[in-house]
């Protein structure tokens, strides 16, 4: 019975004209969106020393004369102009790929130097020049990830490679949030409109909310896979494929780790699955109440978007920072974790948020229908 | 089979069922009779629990209620309830929507073309039920009900928009049920066609069954003629009618023939023929008459 009423949605799933009108957009959005991101200036390594080195000339300039006279003043200076012939040595390096190792090396020391003035309380730098810890974790996952890996360390932005990850940053979050409540807004919109046939058939309310939710998350990521799949090869074809073990950062823990794009790229997929199905199994339990899809959708949407409205109210909306977790680009990125300062908002915590909240979700929905068998009802039609 | 037990449902001030009491066994087509809005497919909710009753229980096969959802499924595999042709999806075939009532009672859909052959849709049944007649939705209907092919069916207004032909095809089709061992339900206004295969009629008025016509067994024979009120008044009048004598919906003198004499039942025989003589016949009441009875 399972099986035959699986197959009965996936017919009413293929005559979605809706679905598939979504499923285009999708389709379309990766090829289309390279065109914008391709215009994008995005800063090469070459362009970060170079202004890296040039921030110097002034952090020299600025440095107070009578520190240089103390034996700690003199280390710090000591310590800056090691860090400004590093950077040099390092933009040499990058003419030349054969000198990868020794830019790599120099990187390393170049940050340890960076946190030695750290842990000095960077004196007598300007604060505008002081590279923060992050970014000195950051800059270190990678030197580490490409010592360890041997790849290029001057990747270009611009090929699928790179552009893929960047594509579904740029959709998570309320965009794809959106696009996973179309599709799925009508999952129960049969067995209201077509009440009559639907309502005595042999399958328990759970079962029916698995196969619409599996139905519809597989064609949801059906749409997602030939769209990346269209997405590479366009770029593929017009600018390289580029490398996928290339690094990528990550955050983790409070931390920046550096991952391959793969591993990048299929966190992200995992993470979208994840949402997909806690915004299926809502939209189902919220259908249920308002019987109306363009209800359900604003409703989750407004829930969705609670957390920035309060944050731009100035009331304290901590609480709500798992729904600020859909947007896992963010997470991934730890763009988040900065925004809403929480070291715990990363990608392991989001996931298991997203797994925790399903199964509230589904939970609920369970017990809404045991209490349809208990409880005496207000009205007399029983809902579905 | 479906045991009905104390079911009492109101809507704010107005009582739809009220204590109803039935049974019904496995092979009987049982008709229901009753005016618009007085509980027929109120009841039909009830015993498939698309509605909750204020009281009452409703059990299959002496032990499954609606105590819970796994129950719930059980007894709708042995149950179906005729769709609202409003419901079909316009999208799909006539034989989709067969193949998912087959297969989702019976897990496969082998019986889908004798059906197709049976109530004669060939002609349309792979047309997109957007393009149907209200004839041919109607028919759709039935035919899903066949496909479901289960032990209880519940069918309220099953010979809507069906044409004379299709009114035989479908009473045909619920006999070879009866015969198969269903227990069918059947809400039709059609009163004369529900004679022809029901084993019971059941009439509901203000929540409770009224009268139960049973047509399988010996049933009081009147002597029936058609007349005017002020005949009746005059006819009352002049001859002692029998006590237990029916005028129905002011047109329909039915006097008992049981609990009189021969003599007695030649001479108002006579009585009659000479006076309404074209408008006379002997025999038990039928559906009609009864609905006329309580309902006009």
């Amino acid at each position: 019975m399972r099986w035959n009423y699986l197959l009965f949605e996936t017919k009413m799933v293929l005559h979605n004209r809706k679905n598939w009108l979504l499923g285009i957009a999708i389709l379309l959005f990766f090829p289309i969106y390279y065109l914008q991101y391709s215009q994008t200036d995005i800063k090469t390594l070459q362009d970060q020393k170079n202004e890296e080195a040039e921030q110097f000339h002034t952090i020299f300039k600025a440095f107070p004369e009578e520190m240089r006279e103390t034996k700690e003043g003199q280390e710090i200076y000591d310590n800056l102009t090691e860090q400004s012939s590093l950077i040099n040595m390092q933009r040499f390096y990058l003419w030349d790929e054969e000198e990868n190792d020794s830019y790599i090396t120099d990187g390393l020391r170049l940050n340890e130097l960076r946190l030695a003035l750290h842990e000095a309380g960077n004196k007598g730098i300007h604060p505008n020049y002081i590279v923060t810890k992050e970014e000195i974790h950051k800059e270190v996952a990678l030197l580490n990830y490409y010592q360890k890996h041997h790849v290029s360390i001057v990747p270009d932005p611009f090929v699928a490679s790179n552009y893929i990850p960047a594509a579904l940053d740029t959709i998570s979050g309320l965009p794809f949030c959106l696009i996973v409540l179309l599709i799925g807004s009508s999952m129960l919109l049969h067995d209201q409109q077509n009440r009559s046939l639907m309502r005595g058939l042999p399958v328990s309310f759970l079962q029916k909310v698995f196969s619409k939710v599996g139905i519809h998350l597989f064609q949801l990521f059906v749409f997602l896979a030939v769209g990346i799949g269209i997405g590479s090869v366009y770029v593929g074809l017009k600018t390289g494929w580029g490398s996928f073990t290339s690094p990528i950062l990550l955050y983790s823990g409070g931390t920046f780790t550096a991952v391959s794009i793969v591993h990048y790229v299929l966190l992200q997929l995992l993470s979208f699955l994840l949402i997909s199905l806690l915004l299926l199994v809502t939209t189902i339990l919220v259908s249920g109440l308002t019987k109306n899809m363009y209800a359900t959708v604003l409703s989750i949407v407004f829930l969705l978007l609670l957390p920035s409205l309060l944050l731009s109210a100035g009331i304290d909306a901590s609480w709500l920072h798992p729904l600020v977790m859909i947007d896992i680009g963010s997470v991934l990125s730890g763009e988040a974790a900065l925004k809403f300062t929480s070291t715990s908002m990363d990608y392991r915590r989001a996931l298991s948020w997203f797994v925790g909240l399903t199964l509230v979700v589904l939970a609920t929905l369970y017990m809404k229908t045991r209490l349809q068998y208990t409880s005496h009802p207000s009205g007399h039609d029983k809902p579905n | 089979m479906l045991k009905l037990t104390d079911l009492s449902i109101a809507y704010q001030d107005k009582i739809v069922l009220d204590h109803l009491n039935f049974t019904a066994k496995k092979g009987e087509i049982i008709g229901v009779a009753a005016p618009n809005g007085t509980g027929k497919t109120t009841l039909f909710n009830i015993i498939a629990n698309y509605t909750k009753p204020d009281s009452g229980k409703v059990l299959f096969d002496g032990k499954h209620t609606y105590r819970n959802e796994k129950e719930e499924v059980l007894i709708h595999k042995q149950l179906t309830t005729f769709p609202e042709q409003k419901d079909l999806f316009d999208e799909l075939s006539g034989t989709d929507h067969l193949k998912l009532y087959a297969s989702m009672w019976n897990g496969s859909s082998k019986s889908v073309p004798a059906i197709i052959d049976k109530l004669q849709m060939n002609h349309y049944v792979k047309k997109k039920a957007k393009t149907y007649s209200l004839g041919m939705r109607q028919r759709l209907c039935f035919a899903m009900m066949m496909a479901a092919d289960t032990t209880v069916m519940l069918m309220d207004e099953v010979m809507n928009g069906l044409d004379v032909t299709n009114v035989a095809l479908i009473s045909e089709c619920l006999l070879d049920m009866k015969q198969a061992g269903k227990l069918v339900f059947v809400a039709s206004h059609l009163l004369e066609n529900l004679d022809l295969y029901a084993d019971r009629v059941i009439f509901l008025k203000e929540g409770k069954i009224v009268h139960e016509q049973r047509f399988t067994e010996d049933r009081e024979v009147y002597l029936k003629v058609e007349i005017r009120p002020v005949d009746y008044d005059e006819l009352k009048t002049k001859n002692e009618l029998p006590a237990d004598h029916l005028y129905i919906a002011e047109h329909l003198l039915c006097i008992p023939l049981e609990g009189l004499t021969l003599p007695e039942q030649t001479r108002w025989v006579e009585r009659m023929l000479g006076r309404f003589g074209h408008h006379l016949t002997v025999g038990p009441l039928g559906t009609v008459e009864y609905y006329e009875k309580y309902y006009a």
